[in-house]
């Protein structure tokens, strides 16, 4: 990374891009000198159906989709800010972590723009882009506790500054959406598995299975969900070779068990990584919630009444901009170049890329 | 015209600027054979021989670039890349198979057919057939190495790009591999200027000539409606579609 020499105007409007899982997305942010930011576009194109026959993302489908639909995508969001480059002060796109064929299109794509208009390039960790979208949507101050639990990412985060993370805890094995879209695709329920489980369990009776609780009571914040997934496909065999299929009050009850497991871990493991941060910090800051998972209405439920408890607020994004979006890109990467930085053409995609290895 | 051309359709990067002087086409060109990292090789290529150019992306006409068939992640690097530009530039984009951009230098000295391939693995290679004058006689296509044989009539053939070593075999006398035409090429006097390592992979270079060609070609209204090329895949994605969705039974 490198710094920029110039200073920047106190008005940022960075494109955004983000491809690095199964939507591809293009947005248009600015951000003004006090620091607050608005929406000039937001351009998402979910690949939910391409992928839903297989109850997974294919990362080669993907990739094929990303490069098919993302110069149209930049485009419209241009169109919809009602810019043209001339306008736009610096290109921020996901360059990881995620799946490496896609963030490699949208990176590309985001390089060859930044080369043509001669702008900045800024590279954006995907994370981050969740991390600091509560500021955009918010104004949330630094430091604040982040709970990330998305289809690839369970992570409890004390967010102390641009650039400055520290994980507390994270899955040790299973993200929380992967679990949902696994214990989904067993019973049939469609993909993506988050509101598809979470419809089930409406008309569910969560006490009909006991599901292990794993990691609970247990030392540190890590999370795990692989037991939990054994389990229930432990129960549905069962229920299985008794009555020959699983009939629709079987697929409710499980659900509406898993929901409540899930929700009794993450209340468990986050109610005890505020105390430690309260305690820690003297304060009781935010608790912010981004990703996909956010979107879950009883485990929204939960994470009121533990704020509640605990006296922190909860600052939970609009549920458009919890799941993946390019908003948060150009975001952070509008954050990013009003603190200077610019990346050089050469910045390599990565597949890997912990918060905690961020800096400024 | 000026042109940019760009490759990473095989294990190799190359980026190539064609620019139009009073004295003549100039050629600004970078080529290196590398397995990974033509994502971050890339830009820094085409930002390089636009500087030794001495003109910015603005004053470029057109852009080119390859298409496949190829590694599935490099085809998009080069397609990104210069859709990119495109679309800050508003300045047409052509797509050029890598089987043209490899046959293109070759220049039979007896009217030998071109067979370019491509090893794809899984005992196949990507294959397409050209005339002497790089016409093509079949698609680009993804075949088994004894069927690839099987399509190229009994008559003196070159062979060209790293499937050339798998398709010899099953062919009879009458084909040589172009390296060994090459060498005698040079000993002529011809095409000195080549690198043989070269002659394996597509370059930038043939990209851009054989773009400017077909430009040429073209009416002002054909540049302005060309759309934008896609990856050549040719092979489908490797994804199983799970036994009854993937739900227990």
């Amino acid at each position: 990374m490198s710094q920029a020499q110039t200073s920047r105007p106190q008005t940022l409007t960075l494109l955004g891009i983000e491809t690095s899982c199964d939507e591809t997305a293009a947005a248009v942010v600015r951000r003004h000198a006090d620091g607050s930011g608005d929406i000039l576009a937001n351009q998402i194109l979910s690949q939910v159906e391409d992928h839903a026959p297989y109850g997974g993302v294919v990362p080669e489908l993907a990739a094929r989709a990303h490069i098919r639909h993302l110069d149209d995508l930049v485009r419209n969001a241009l169109a919809e800010a009602r810019l043209t480059f001339d306008d736009i002060d610096g290109i921020a796109a996901t360059s990881g972590p995620g799946l490496i064929g896609g963030v490699i299109v949208g990176l590309l794509e985001a390089k060859g723009i930044a080369l043509a208009a001669q702008r900045p390039l800024i590279a954006v960790n995907h994370l981050e882009g969740h991390a600091l979208t509560a500021r955009l949507t918010n104004g949330a101050a630094f430091p604040y506790l982040l709970l990330l639990v998305s289809g690839g990412h369970s992570q409890l985060l004390l967010v102390e500054g641009l650039g400055r993370y520290e994980k507390l805890g994270g899955t040790i094995d299973d993200a929380v959406g992967e679990a949902f879209d696994k214990t989904a695709k067993l019973m049939g329920l469609g993909f993506p598995g988050g509101p598809a489980v979470e419809q089930a369990a409406a008309s569910g009776d969560s006490t009909r299975y006991d599901l292990p609780r794993p990691m609970k009571g247990r030392d540190g914040f890590d999370l795990s969900f692989s037991g939990l997934k054994t389990a229930v496909r432990t129960h549905l065999v069962k229920e299985l070779a008794v009555n020959g299929q699983l009939s629709e009050q079987v697929k409710a009850d499980m659900a509406a068990a898993f929901q409540e497991t899930v929700g009794d871990v993450l209340a468990n493991r986050i109610g005890k990584a505020m105390k430690h941060v309260k305690d820690r910090l003297g304060s009781t800051p935010q608790l912010v919630v981004a990703g996909g998972v956010a979107a879950n209405q009883a485990l929204r439920a939960r994470l009121n009444t533990l704020t509640d408890e605990l006296g922190y607020t909860l600052i939970v994004p609009p549920p458009k901009l919890c799941t993946d979006n390019a908003v948060m890109i150009a975001w952070a990467g509008a954050e990013r170049l009003h603190a200077g930085q610019q990346d050089p053409l050469d910045i390599a995609p990565r597949a890997r890329w912990p918060l905690a290895d961020l800096t400024l | 015209m000026n042109l940019l051309a760009v490759d990473t359709a095989q294990p190799a990067c190359s980026a190539a600027l064609h620019m139009e002087t009073p004295e003549g086409v100039k050629t600004f060109c970078r080529f290196e054979p590398m397995t990974r990292g033509q994502a971050e090789a890339l830009p820094m290529m085409v930002q390089e021989v636009l500087d030794r150019a001495g003109i910015k992306p603005n004053e470029l006409d057109a852009l080119a670039c390859t298409v496949g068939p190829g590694t599935f992640t490099g085809v998009r690097v080069g397609i990104a890349l210069a859709r990119g530009m495109a679309v800050v530039l508003n300045k047409p984009v052509l797509g050029v198979t890598s089987l043209e951009a490899l046959a293109h230098p070759i220049k039979p000295p007896h009217n030998e057919l071109i067979a370019a391939s491509f090893d794809a693995r899984r005992e196949e290679i990507y294959f397409q057939l050209f005339d002497h004058h790089q016409t093509p006689q079949t698609d680009p296509m993804i075949v088994r190495h004894e069927e690839a044989a099987a399509l190229i009539p009994a008559q003196p053939v070159i062979l060209v790009g790293t499937g050339s070593a798998l398709l010899a075999p099953h062919l009879g006398t009458g084909s040589q591999q172009v390296q060994q035409l090459a060498q005698s090429h040079i000993a002529q006097g011809h095409a000195a200027e080549l690198d043989l390592a070269a002659f394996a992979y597509p370059q930038a270079d043939q990209v851009a000539a054989i773009a400017r060609a077909r430009f040429a070609k073209m009416t002002v209204a054909d540049r302005a409606n060309l759309i934008a090329p896609s990856p050549l895949y040719i092979r489908a994605p490797d994804a199983k579609l799970p036994k009854n969705g993937g739900q227990l039974s």
